[in-house]
């Protein structure tokens, strides 16, 4: 036995996996917990993204004039993997406030309860993938190993979201208001983000032209690049990511690119933040 | 190395933040006088102030004062829950605390299930909470209600479930509140009993309560704490008898 004190950010973000068991049993329990005696239990969840899928997949193909079986599949993982995104950062906001009978209580790490809260939306990810098979059986594609490349997806998608939940739950625990304003940010996003609309509608369309003069050893020339303004949504390539490998679909290599280089610099900001307030959140609460 | 607690210049300050937090501190100032400062618009209060103390193996510690004293906090600072604001906190062994009769505790599902949650909450396994429950609902007395939904359950009946949950398994720091106070006097009798044999075995006890025949009973030392500072520290009787002379 050696003493210990109140850990710090770092020390709280490490301790915090070797209490696996706490997340892991809390998070399945409380799954279940939300759907105790009722007739499908947490598959509800997955019939109302189901029933959303199909009633908004029908009406909006009709509207951008595509085909069902192109736009439906689309939406829908759409639908589940940014379902995924907002469920982590929607939460995260008030989960230390919600939490604050227990952390008065125990010293459990601060980051279990966001690493119990990525646990439950994995759970019910995989509670929605569940209509995979019915997305390519009308998609008219077969299962590839290239689909594969979406595991990796997955697992970026939910590092990328670690960090930003982790950041938003320290901002919010201090300031009450952020929460409401994450809340619509999201929202807002759920619209720039092609999820009900192809990227193929925008791309090419919204652009910003950069121009600069290079001197290339002898005569100074005029450059140019355009940046498309669907480059700027985190969300847009953390979607892509995921997307396009299930529906067979090649990925651009500069959504790997930016959702990698997200993932570094967002942790060492969330992971500084932390460090700094870690002494103060629980006082916030 | 053995179980033990030390705080050194130990201060707790609560930053309240609040709209109305200029026109708190003008109230509170009235109530608390020098223990709420103003500092950049926003009002702090000093509930805690230059606590030094060691706590050794075999002490059991009882913490008396007032409400609003800081006999809460202190018991959270000794959890390693509160952060000092300034000075150090060190605990060496595997810490227990009661701290609220509510903790964690979810009204809609049964004793049993909260039993189980509560388990993995501290550390155990499924199985290892299994074993454990006909032990602690035979302490609890609570055989015919264990099924029911905890909602159903009055105060000291929550009290004995929790109690007997955290003292269900061994640990080197002991550390409770004083809504023990909410038992019976045999619950009294049969807690005392159950924390003098954990404490037996080489650990630590700080329990904070109003009530003087408990900490009498249970207790070795006596820290009296007033407006967030030691007043008093020595043997239990002695303490006692200031705090009662009060």
């Amino acid at each position: 036995m050696s003493p210990r004190t109140v850990p710090t950010g770092f020390e709280d973000f490490c301790q915090s996996f070797k209490h696996w068991r706490i997340f892991t049993l809390l998070g399945w329990h409380r799954v279940k917990g939300n759907y105790k005696r009722t007739v499908l239990g947490d598959f509800w969840v997955t019939l109302s993204l189901a029933i959303r899928i199909i009633t908004i997949g029908v009406v909006f193909s009709f509207i951008f004039e595509s085909s069902r079986a192109d736009y439906i599949p689309h939406l829908a993982l759409g639908f589940i993997f940014f379902g995924l995104i907002t469920a982590n950062i929607n939460f995260s906001c008030k989960i230390w406030v919600q939490a604050a009978g227990i952390i008065k209580q125990l010293p459990i790490p601060l980051h279990t309860h966001l690493l119990q809260l990525y646990w439950q939306n994995l759970i019910l990810l995989g509670h929605n993938l569940v209509i995979l098979p019915g997305i390519w059986w009308y998609a008219k594609i077969s299962p590839d190993w290239y689909m594969c490349w979406a595991l990796l997806g997955i697992l970026i998608v939910q590092l990328n979201v670690s960090w930003m939940s982790l950041l938003v739950a320290v901002v919010c625990a201090r300031y009450r208001d952020l929460a409401q304003i994450i809340t619509n940010l999201m929202q807002i996003s759920y619209f720039l983000t092609p999820i009900m609309w192809t990227p193929d509608k925008i791309l090419g369309k919204a652009r910003l032209r950069i121009s600069w003069i290079n001197w290339d050893g002898s005569n100074w020339r005029w450059k140019e690049t355009y940046l498309e303004l669907l480059d700027l949504n985190p969300f847009y390539h953390l979607i892509e990511i995921v997307r396009a490998p299930l529906l067979l679909k090649p990925v651009q290599d500069h959504h790997w690119i930016i959702s990698l280089a997200m993932m570094v610099i967002g942790w060492l900001l969330a992971l500084i933040v932390f460090q700094k307030a870690r002494p103060k959140i629980v006082y916030w609460l | 190395m053995s179980a033990k607690i030390e705080a050194q210049n130990v201060e707790i300050d609560f930053p309240v933040y609040s709209e109305t937090s200029r026109s708190l501190t003008r109230q509170l100032v009235g109530k608390i006088r020098n223990r709420v400062e103003h500092r950049s618009g926003r009002a702090i209060v000093h509930a805690l102030r230059g606590i030094n103390l060691a706590i050794n193996e075999g002490e059991r510690v009882g913490l008396l004062g007032p409400n609003g004293a800081g006999k809460s906090t202190l018991l959270r600072v000794f959890s390693l829950i509160y952060p000092p604001s300034s000075g150090k906190i060190e605990v060496t062994g595997k810490i227990s605390s009661l701290l609220n009769i509510s903790l964690g505790v979810e009204p809609e599902l049964t004793g049993r299930e909260n039993l189980m949650i509560r388990g993995i909450m501290l550390g155990l396994t499924p199985g290892e909470t299994q074993k454990l429950l006909p032990g602690i609902i035979g302490f609890a007395d609570l055989e015919e209600f264990i099924d029911l939904p905890v909602r159903t359950y009055s105060d000291g009946m929550r009290l004995r479930l929790l109690f007997s949950m955290a003292t269900a398994t061994h640990s080197d720091i002991l550390l409770m509140d004083e809504w023990l106070s909410a038992g019976d006097q045999s619950f009294h009798n049969k807690a005392a009993e159950r924390m003098q044999a954990m404490v037996e075995k080489a650990g630590i006890l700080v329990l904070a309560s109003h009530s003087v025949s408990l900490l009498k009973k249970t207790c070795t030392r006596g820290i009296l704490l007033q407006k967030g500072e030691v007043l008093l520290d020595g043997p239990i009787e002695e303490v006692c008898e200031f705090y009662q002379n009060q």
